[in-house]
């Protein structure tokens, strides 16, 4: 399964300015992975030292937050869109 | 110095003001030749007087924007609603990926941030630039009609 894929403005250092890649795999996961094959550094991005998502770190397929579905093992399909977007926040302390 | 035209900031103190209480949040984009600015604002998902975090699917929409229409990231703004218009340490934090590390360029180096400050009678606005180190610097604001 070929899925494009959006890289937000700060990532885009690792892609050589692309901003949108694809790649292939059967999962979120996959792809994530797939995108570490092509763009060696991509995984320290993405997951934590336990490779799991940050709290900082969202994914989007087709418009909707990976979470709301099946997390890293949400399957994809032929065509989908995935963005992975870092949080952009503030406190007042 | 950044230039910002009055109705820009009118427009942002306009948006903290109708979120009270909670911090309000956006971005002003730029026309890269016409130099026109436009204020976007982001919905604060975390709802808080305490906090923002922007919707992430609306700030992906803004930059998909930005990308085919040739327009810059000129400022990410923000209201305190009972303190200074003045970055916190988790603004600074958060200027940067993963958060806090500050020896990594920041996320958007180029990019003004905006504080809009509610805590006086007189609403404040001031800009930055949060710098790699967790440095900030002011930058005076020149408005202009
Ligand atoms: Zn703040």
């Amino acid at each position: 399964m070929s899925v494009s894929i959006y890289i937000p403005s700060p990532f885009r250092s690792i892609t050589g300015s692309k901003d949108y890649i694809s790649a292939v795999g059967n999962t979120v996961e996959d792809i994530l992975e797939s995108i570490e094959d092509q763009y060696p550094g991509f995984s320290h991005l993405v997951f934590d030292e336990q490779h799991k998502l940050p709290g900082h770190i969202n994914i989007y397929l087709n418009n909707q937050e990976i979470h709301e579905i099946e997390g890293l093992q949400t399957k994809v399909r032929s065509g989908d869109q995935l963005a992975i977007i870092p949080a952009l926040a503030g406190g007042t302390m | 110095m950044a230039h910002i035209p009055n109705e820009i900031l009118q427009a942002m103190v306009d948006h903290a003001m109708d979120d009270l209480p909670n911090e309000a949040c956006g971005m002003i984009l730029i026309g890269r030749s016409d130099r026109q600015m436009t204020v976007h604002r982001v919905t604060n998902t975390a709802a808080s007087p305490y906090r923002y975090e922007m919707s992430p699917l609306e700030m992906m929409k803004l930059e998909q924007k930005r990308d085919s229409e040739n327009l810059d990231l000129f400022a990410i703004y923000h209201s305190h609603v009972a303190s200074a218009a003045y970055p916190s340490p988790t603004d600074v934090r958060m200027a940067f990926f993963p958060p806090g590390e500050t020896d990594n360029e920041p996320m958007f180096p180029e990019t003004y941030y905006v504080l809009v400050s509610l805590e006086n009678n007189k609403p404040d606005v001031r800009a930055f630039h949060i710098k790699k180190y967790g440095e900030i610097s002011e930058e005076s604001i020149e408005s202009e009609n």
